[in-house]
């Protein structure tokens, strides 16, 4: 079995998950990502929090004082 | 609140970002000061608070950006952060590759950023990251660096910059994780 046709583990796809914040994921293992997506609610979410972290800490500093 | 008094207010947030990017507190007196006089030589057209601070601080994360670069090379980090983060990190995980215990959704994340209490929190999860790894992440995320110049700023790597924003962005989310979502359940 080729590596890139092997299914996503959890500890893999959250490694994944960063680089992808960073722009450095290939086509491959984009469509690892999609695929584990799929089967793996824990993994979408974790996805979606540190999308929302991302936006969350770009405000940092913005908000109205005590 | 007056100009001068809002202006006086941001003194000390100011500076602790400075602080934390710059690692010099002379450097980072120096970079909140030229933000405050160039917010003084500027007041008018800010319609509230926020937008005020959104302004300010955009003003100094320009300003840390021109220090960092023209410092250069000058400092460096030690690209691993020993055993026990490794081992921390490690521990999220079977030998399998599955969540040891699976994190939970979080509900409503989007509400949390109009809360002040939110923001207190991050700020408090970001200080618990080691010194070098909070530098490193607030470089890429609050100052929206490209990886590339902070490995060539920081002269590491992009395999180490890209493990240390992996291992900050995951304490991140479990710090967040634990004091603001958890809690709230």
């Amino acid at each position: 079995m080729n590596e890139a046709d092997r299914d996503l583990d959890c500890h893999i796809a959250s490694r994944l998950i960063s680089d992808a914040l960073d722009d450095v994921v290939s086509d491959a293992d984009r469509e690892r990502m999609r695929r584990h997506f799929v089967i793996c609610k824990t993994c979408r979410d974790v996805s979606q929090q540190m999308d929302f972290l991302r936006r969350a800490v770009r405000r940092m500093g913005n908000e109205v004082p005590h | 609140m007056s100009l001068h008094a809002e202006i006086a207010a941001l003194h000390q947030p100011l500076l602790r970002f400075a602080r934390m990017q710059l690692r010099n507190d002379s450097l980072a007196e120096d970079v909140v000061s030229e933000t405050l006089l160039a917010l003084l030589e500027k007041p008018e057209g800010f319609e509230g608070r926020s937008a005020y601070r959104t302004y300010a601080t955009g003003i100094l994360k320009f300003k840390i950006i021109d220090v960092l670069r023209k410092r250069g090379r000058e400092v460096h980090i030690e690209p691993f952060e020993g055993e026990s983060m490794d081992d921390a990190l490690d521990a999220l995980f079977a030998a399998d590759g599955h969540w040891q215990e699976a994190p939970p959704a979080w509900a409503e994340p989007e509400r949390s950023l109009e809360q002040r209490q939110f923001f207190d929190m991050l700020q408090l999860c970001v200080d618990r990251l080691s010194p070098k790894l909070a530098r490193i992440f607030m470089m890429r995320e609050w100052l929206e660096r490209e990886v590339d110049d902070i490995c060539g700023e920081l002269d590491i790597t992009a395999n180490n910059c890209h493990v240390m924003l992996y291992r900050a962005r995951m304490q991140l989310r479990g710090c967040v994780s634990l004091n603001w979502f958890e809690d709230k359940a």
